[in-house]
């Protein structure tokens, strides 16, 4: 987890100008430091935090240390469970989207490191949202998890070549479930 | 003889040689009662009766000649009251009747279908029949026309185990081991069916009208039309099913059949009539069996011996006889010739008959040495008569690619027939004079035919000649036409049944497939629930320390774990994967296909005798689905003996030039009977009790085989084992 920022990073994170920062460290009431022998100024991470709640400012944006996943899927039984074996894990942000119209909202809004991607989705096919979200660059680096009943090689073959990471059948182990998403996002 | 192979040429050819059948084998037991009989003095019509009417071959015959005296009458009984006992003697012995006293033949022998069986068969079939028309007036179809169409259905098998006998146990043995029809095993082996070749000598020997159509169609099961003898052909058709589902001989159909009161209830039987007629049947059988001593052993060699010398004898008579009598036809003068000629033309003949009763007329009248008649025919190929004294050879002669058939007709004539025809005479293995001379045959601007023949004469009387030719021209082309119709109607009625046959197996098949759509479908819908069903009780396992509590989660969850591969099989049976297929080393296929069927039955020793594995080829197939398959097949071999493991034997037989390698799976378990046999290939079908076992293995072995252009053939027998013949193809695009 990042402990330490920059006043270019806190304002990113708070979303206010680097002026405005600078102005708030230089007159206290953003507490932090100067790096000796420069004159950088560098912002612990306990009061960026106060710093944020004092002014009202949302947390959304300061960095957890979390891996953000988003899970997209219809049925609202497995959402759920997916979400308490992810919570009970511990490493995880969790976000849940029902649809494929929703899951491009979500990814815009929340820019997951993981989507786990149910295949059969009301208004269109798991394999077009991860087509969608290869195309924008902005997504790069956010893995997919496709999920689905079938068990033809050809077909699982045909959904990875859309640009998932990784499959897994439905129904599932949840250990496996664990282990899938640690070895996408290369977690130990 | 030349191999059977199912094309036009072949089929052709093994029509010819079945035309050349004068007369068919009776069974040495019937012989033997006829030489008692006709020894006696007195002869009662009616024992007469009873021996012709229980042989295939001598009712044919004697209804033949009924026809030919006019007697419009397809009962036996009254024939012999009203022939001629003289008549009825000598047609008996110019039945071929020394020729069943072949000392190697033995009634009894090891061959797939023994002659004795296949008549008791008939006999059967008559029987029935004749009761069924009996029980059945509204069909209104004589019950002893009933009886003889009966007796004659299978002249047609006769017919090929006579002619080919080798290509006929072949038959026979196929159409056991693959439970199928035998009359589709000869379509595709020979080309042609007993059903067509019995018309065929229906047609020849004159039998009634509705006899022959009775023995043409008695394989076809569907509603026919209305024409002579329909009704006769179903009550034939039933007998048969009846017969095959009583096991009363052998009539080497293996066809399944079903229940014995269920068959005559389908063509109109009250249910307890059914009862009566079937014990009927059976004691009916018993006292035919018994009259004619098929019950009793073969007799013994020596009284085969005198009764052959006898039989020798008498035929030799009949023949001295038939010589003087061909020396005085010699003697007559063209136009006698000619009047005979058309006299002899039936209206059945084929055109190749009506041109080889000319050429025997034409060495005849005009004293030439052999003569030879060639017919155009369809795809190129000559129709072909070799009239030698005493014998007609049949045969059929491509025209090579580059004779111009139609330029033949510039051909000055009489010229010597070798330097324009080098090509048929080395087909004709050069059995003709190269003197010989040729005649064209035409009608209209059209060349139909060439005649060879040869002759010692220097000057020929042209005009009587040429007058013959054109008559004969006139009758070959009415004939062509009228023998193309026929060919027609008779394709026709193959195509139906081939249709039904087809369209039935299609049904199946896509009922099988089309319900395991439907299942996959929904099996879809089950992936939801269930995941929700086993992810929740993985997650209660996980703060579960209660043992009881622990052991229910664990239920559940193993539970689901089942139901899903249950699933996955279904889809993969309603939609397998394309095959990868590849050069495969078959030994190490067949290796992992035992670990995995050992493992998956739970045994750790398997009692497994591998054989042939030393020269085993590489096959081409998908490794992955072919281990999938055998290793099903493998497992059920195992689990066919209750409570141990084994003893399976895999073989494998190959030979380096083969394209195929084959692979035996044997067990010595419990079996199957032949309902279960059909069955077995059907996914979920399983003979254990419901919900024990899912029966999805066979059919999954089926379909990987059938995707691999591999087949498989299982035989079994309850309480014998089972054996599971599997062909896998060694080379790409071998098996489609």
């Amino acid at each position: 987890m990042k402990e330490l920022f920059t006043t270019g990073e806190a304002a990113e994170i708070c979303k206010v100008s680097q002026q405005t920062i600078i102005r708030c460290f230089d007159s206290g009431k953003l507490i932090g430091f100067r790096i000796p022998g420069s004159k950088f100024r560098r912002i612990p991470r306990e009061s960026l935090i106060k710093f944020m709640k004092d002014n009202a400012i949302p947390l959304d944006n300061l960095e957890t240390g979390k891996k953000k996943i988003l899970i997209v899927d219809d049925d609202i039984e497995i959402v759920e469970l997916m979400v308490d074996v992810l919570i009970r894990d511990g490493r995880f942000d969790v976000r849940t989207a029902s649809s494929g119209y929703d899951a491009g909202l979500m990814t815009q809004q929340f820019s997951p490191d993981l989507i786990i991607l149910d295949y059969m989705l009301p208004d269109v096919n798991g394999n077009i949202v991860c087509q969608t979200i290869r195309k924008n660059s902005d997504f790069e680096s956010t893995k997919i998890i496709i999920v689905s009943g079938v068990v033809n090689p050809s077909e699982i073959e045909g959904l990875l070549k859309a640009g998932a990471e990784g499959f897994i059948k439905k129904p599932f182990d949840i250990s496996e479930l664990v282990n899938k998403i640690t070895s996408v996002l290369s977690l130990s | 003889m030349a191999q059977p192979h199912p094309n036009t040429s072949a089929s052709r050819q093994v029509e010819l040689i079945i035309r050349k059948l004068s007369s068919l084998s009776v069974l040495p037991q019937t012989a033997r009662r006829l030489f008692t009989l006709f020894s006696q003095q007195g002869v009662q019509p009616q024992g007469l009766a009873d021996i012709i009417s229980s042989d295939a071959a001598l009712a044919a015959k004697i209804l033949s000649i009924g026809a030919q005296s006019g007697i419009e009458d397809g009962s036996i009984d009254s024939l012999c009251r009203k022939l001629p006992l003289s008549t009825i003697r000598d047609a008996a012995l110019a039945v071929k009747i020394f020729e069943a006293f072949d000392p190697d033949y033995d009634p009894d022998s090891k061959r797939p279908l023994p002659r004795k069986q296949l008549v008791i068969h008939s006999l059967a079939v008559a029987i029935a029949s004749r009761l069924i028309a009996q029980y059945l007036p509204s069909f209104k179809a004589d019950p002893q026309t009933a009886f003889a169409a009966g007796l004659l259905h299978d002249i047609g098998k006769l017919a090929i185990d006579e002619v080919m006998p080798k290509s006929f146990e072949k038959i026979v043995q196929e159409s056991k081991s693959l439970s199928a029809s035998i009359a589709s095993v000869e379509k595709k082996t020979l080309g042609v069916d007993h059903c067509v070749i019995g018309k065929r000598l229906g047609e020849k020997w004159n039998l009634p009208d509705d006899i022959i159509t009775a023995v043409w169609l008695h394989h076809e099961d569907m509603a026919m039309p209305e024409i002579a003898g329909s009704n006769l052909a179903r009550i034939v058709n039933t007998a048969d099913k009846l017969v095959r589902s009583l096991s009363m001989g052998d009539s080497g159909n293996y066809e399944s059949t079903d229940f014995a009161e269920d068959i005559l209830t389908a063509i109109g039987l009250e249910r307890q009539q059914s009862s009566e007629l079937i014990v009927l049947l059976d004691e009916q059988l018993q006292q035919k069996k018994t009259s004619l001593g098929l019950d009793g052993p073969a007799q013994s060699p020596s009284f085969i011996t005198a009764v052959q010398n006898t039989a020798a004898s008498v035929a030799k008579l009949n023949t001295d006889l038939r010589n003087d009598n061909i020396k005085l036809h010699s003697e007559t003068a063209v136009s006698k010739f000619l009047s005979q000629f058309v006299a002899d033309i039936k209206p059945q003949s084929s055109p190749i008959e009506i041109a080889s009763a000319f050429a025997a007329g034409f060495a005849r009248t005009y004293q030439a040495g052999n003569v030879c008649v060639l017919l155009k025919g369809e795809n190129n190929e000559l129709e072909t008569a070799l009239v030698t004294p005493g014998n007609v050879d049949y045969t059929v002669v491509a025209i090579p690619a580059d004779i111009d058939w139609d330029s033949l007709r510039n051909i000055k004539t009489p010229d010597a027939a070798h330097p324009h025809l080098p090509w048929v005479y080395k087909k004709l293995h050069d059995k003709l004079d190269p003197q010989a001379r040729l005649l064209l045959l035409t009608s209209g601007p059209k060349l139909i035919g060439l005649i060879i023949f040869e002759t010692s004469r220097p000057q020929l009387e042209l005009p009587s000649i040429q007058q013959a030719l054109t008559l004969l021209a006139a009758l070959v082309a009415l004939a062509q036409s009228n023998y193309k119709q026929k060919r027609l109607s008779e394709n026709f009625a193959y195509l139906l049944r081939e249709l039904k046959e087809t369209s039935a197996q299609l049904a199946s098949a896509k009922a099988m497939l089309s319900a395991a759509e439907l299942a996959a479908g929904a099996a879809h819908e089950f992936n939801n629930p269930l995941a929700v069903i086993s992810g929740r009780a993985q997650l209660l396992l996980q703060s579960e320390s209660d043992p009881q509590r622990l052991q229910m989660l664990k239920q559940i969850q193993e539970r689901s774990t089942e139901i899903t591969s249950m699933i996955s099989d279904l889809m993969y049976f309603a939609n397998p994967p394309a095959p990868a297929k590849k050069h495969a080393p078959l030994a190490e296929i067949i290796q992992s296909a035992i670990a995995n069927a050992a493992a998956k039955a739970g045994l750790s020793q398997p009692e497994v005798h591998l054989s042939g594995l030393e020269s085993v080829p590489t096959v081409f197939v998908d490794p992955g689905q072919i281990t999938t398959a055998l290793s099903n097949i493998i497992e059920n071999a195992f689990e066919s003996y209750p409570g141990s493991s084994g003893p399976v034997d895999i073989s494998v037989f190959s030979r380096p030039d083969d394209d195929q390698a084959e692979i035996k799976i044997k067990d010595t378990g419990c079996g199957m009977d032949s309902a279960t046999l059909a069955k077995a290939p059907n996914p979920f079908f399983s003979a254990r009790l419901a919900g024990r076992k899912r029966g999805i293995g066979l059919s999954h072995a089926h379909r990987l085989l059938g995707l691999n252009n591999a087949a498989v053939k299982l035989t079994s027998a309850p309480n014998t084992g089972t054996t599971a013949t599997i062909t896998l193809p060694c080379r790409p695009g071998l098996g489609q």
